[in-house]
């Protein structure tokens, strides 16, 4: 049995106009539910952009994109597919300075969980499942590299999503950092039976994955 | 957290920039309260001491904005005979002249005035402290208001040199308004000769009789304008609004609020436009994890409009004081009494509310238009 694509991409192509560069150059790519993915690239290959466009943060410049059905998500229909099915792990953590751990989980919820003491109940709990409770009210700049990605994945599950995106989820850790991040990130894929796509340099973890697909110079192979 | 408490964290966890803003708008509002509050007072003093003294209708010179110079003769007075309605009439001679500081004073700025014996201005005057005995014939004395005697240093039996003429002290009166408190009286026909003004006011004060409404005191003015051509006749409530002088400070006041209400924008705007330039990432992280323009939007303009309200709030509390203080330094003591009318607060309430929309809608417009990933590349 063949299984629905999740997300697709049929020949995207990315261009930026000045200086004038071909970022993308017809990529074909498809993503089934519950499927583990990696993506390996050197720098400046377009790895970053390609899941960007993968969540509309960037639009491409030709090709089509199809996320469970939907055609080419209009920005509100990627404002709501990423509030509510789909996850987003950085390399930089991307956590907000000003807010504690627990704040930064809740942050997502805000807007889909209308009653605050459920929100919080949900964050403690996501803050628990990565072991870190006991970091909650503590601000990113109190934490190591490894417990504020951490942190990022707690986010970025906090809407249970369908499908988490990582760019590089242990390019700026330390070895023990990352390891225990790939086991928080295979054992929630395990769990939660979502998507998981890593954009990632390392080959190591490539060889994990169901599929890996390798990038250069703006074609996907 | 809550979509509500979200901007008190960001602001709260921010205090430098927060507080800096913060300041800057408050200084903006406390001008405006000053400037306003120093127009209210000083029109507050003015016309307050006029209605305390029980005239309830001013006579100047028509045409006249400087109206201490447009002088008329005093003989006019008699002419009042006439007007069944008028209780009484007095003539009066203001004028504004610096206390010879050849005795020591730092030279001051002092309204004088001069009052006729004869009339009912001189005649309910009350005293706390008066000379036993002034010669009928003796012209040559002042009376001075409380606040002034303390300035000066003087009490009964004490010297003034004004104008290079000695005065001494006969009385220290108990003033009817503040501005009076600051103030000199002496006989009309001392300060007329002292001047150089012989003969000649500059105020009309008109008593009305007992029962007089304001509907005959209307036709009453209509009458005596029409007898008196050089004269302009106002009853003193309307004081304000028909006297140029007071038109032009009022008009200058605002013009001055709004130039400050301006850099009240100009601060907020620029700050929260620094923000938002400083925190193209953050916002590129909040459309990453589903905000939507909209609640980005509303963030941004709470954090102003909370900014711009705690500043503003500030603001009139800081202008408040400072204006009190102001009152009380002996330059200024005896021209205004701060006055804080709610409508007063209300506007500048409304101005601030005004300057927080301004001056956020521009910075969260600019936010939401930021693409994401280019947002997040601002790392």
């Amino acid at each position: 049995m063949t299984a629905t694509p999740l997300l697709t991409l049929d020949r995207v192509s990315k261009r930026y106009a000045s200086p004038q560069q071909a970022v993308l150059s017809d990529v074909q790519l498809s993503v089934d539910a519950g499927e583990l993915i990696a993506i390996t690239g050197p720098s400046g290959s377009g790895k970053s952009t390609l899941l960007y466009i993968m969540c509309g943060l960037e639009d491409a410049s030709s090709g089509d994109i199809v996320f469970d059905g939907i055609t080419n998500p209009c920005r509100r229909d990627w404002v709501h597919l990423r509030a509510r099915r789909i996850g987003l792990v950085f390399q930089a953590f991307n956590l907000l300075a000003q807010l504690t751990a627990l704040e930064n989980i809740e942050l997502p919820m805000l807007g889909i969980i209308n009653d605050s003491a459920e929100r919080k109940e949900k964050a403690e709990h996501l803050l628990e499942q990565v072991g870190l409770s006991n970091r909650a009210t503590h601000l990113p700049q109190e934490m190591s590299g490894g417990e504020q990605q951490r942190v990022a994945i707690a986010r970025s599950l906090a809407n249970s999503p369908d499908i988490l995106l990582c760019d590089e989820p242990t390019g700026n850790l330390d070895s023990k950092s990352a390891a225990q991040v790939l086991d928080l990130l295979n054992e929630r894929y395990n769990r939660q039976g979502m998507s998981l796509v890593i954009v990632t340099h390392n080959s190591e973890i490539a060889s994990t994955c169901d599929r890996s697909l390798r990038i250069v110079d703006g074609k996907l192979s | 957290m809550s979509p509500l408490t979200l901007p008190f964290i960001t602001l709260l966890r921010r205090p430098v920039r927060s507080g800096l803003t913060v300041l800057g708008i408050a200084v903006a509002v406390a001008g405006i309260i000053s400037i306003q509050g120093l127009v209210n007072g000083l029109e507050k003093a003015w016309i307050g001491g006029i209605e305390n003294r029980g005239t309830s209708i001013i006579g100047v010179r028509k045409g006249a904005v400087e109206l201490l110079g447009a002088t008329f003769p005093a003989e006019i007075i008699e002419e009042f005979d006439s007007f069944n309605n008028l209780a009484a009439v007095a003539g009066e001679l203001v004028r504004l002249v610096d206390i010879d500081p050849s005795l020591g004073f730092e030279s001051q700025m002092t309204i004088l005035y001069g009052w006729d014996p004869e009339q009912y201005l001189w005649q309910e005057l009350e005293f706390s402290e008066r000379a036993n005995r002034i010669l009928e014939t003796d012209v040559e004395f002042v009376f001075l208001g409380p606040a002034k005697a303390d300035q000066l240093g003087l009490s009964v039996g004490g010297d003034l040199v004004i104008q290079d003429r000695t005065f001494p002290v006969a009385g220290i009166f108990i003033p009817k308004g503040v501005m009076m408190s600051n103030a000199i009286i002496m006989p009309l026909s001392t300060l007329q000769e002292t001047t150089g003004l012989e003969g000649k006011i500059n105020f009309l004060n008109l008593r009305l009789r007992a029962g007089i409404d304001e509907v005959l005191a209307r036709d009453l003015i209509v009458e005596l304008s029409s007898k008196f051509k050089d004269l302009r006749f106002t009853e003193t409530g309307r004081l304000a609004d028909t006297v140029s002088f007071f038109e032009i400070w009022k008009a200058l006041s605002w013009g001055a609020s709004i130039i400050v209400l301006g850099m009240g924008i100009v601060i907020t705007l620029n700050t929260l436009l620094m923000s938002v330039t400083e925190r193209t990432w953050e916002i590129g992280v909040l459309s990453s994890i589903g905000w939507g323009d909209g609640r980005i939007f509303r963030l941004i303009m709470t954090e102003g409009m909370i900014i711009t309200l705690v500043g503003g709030i500030a603001g009139i509390l800081i202008g408040m004081v400072g204006l009190i203080a102001l009152a009380g330094i002996p330059l200024m003591a005896g021209f205004l009494s701060p006055d804080f009318s709610v409508l007063e607060i209300f506007k500048i309430i409304l101005f601030i509310l005004v300057m927080g929309f301004i001056s956020s809608y521009y910075p969260a417009y600019r936010a939401i238009r930021i693409q994401p990933a280019e947002a997040l590349r601002h790392h």
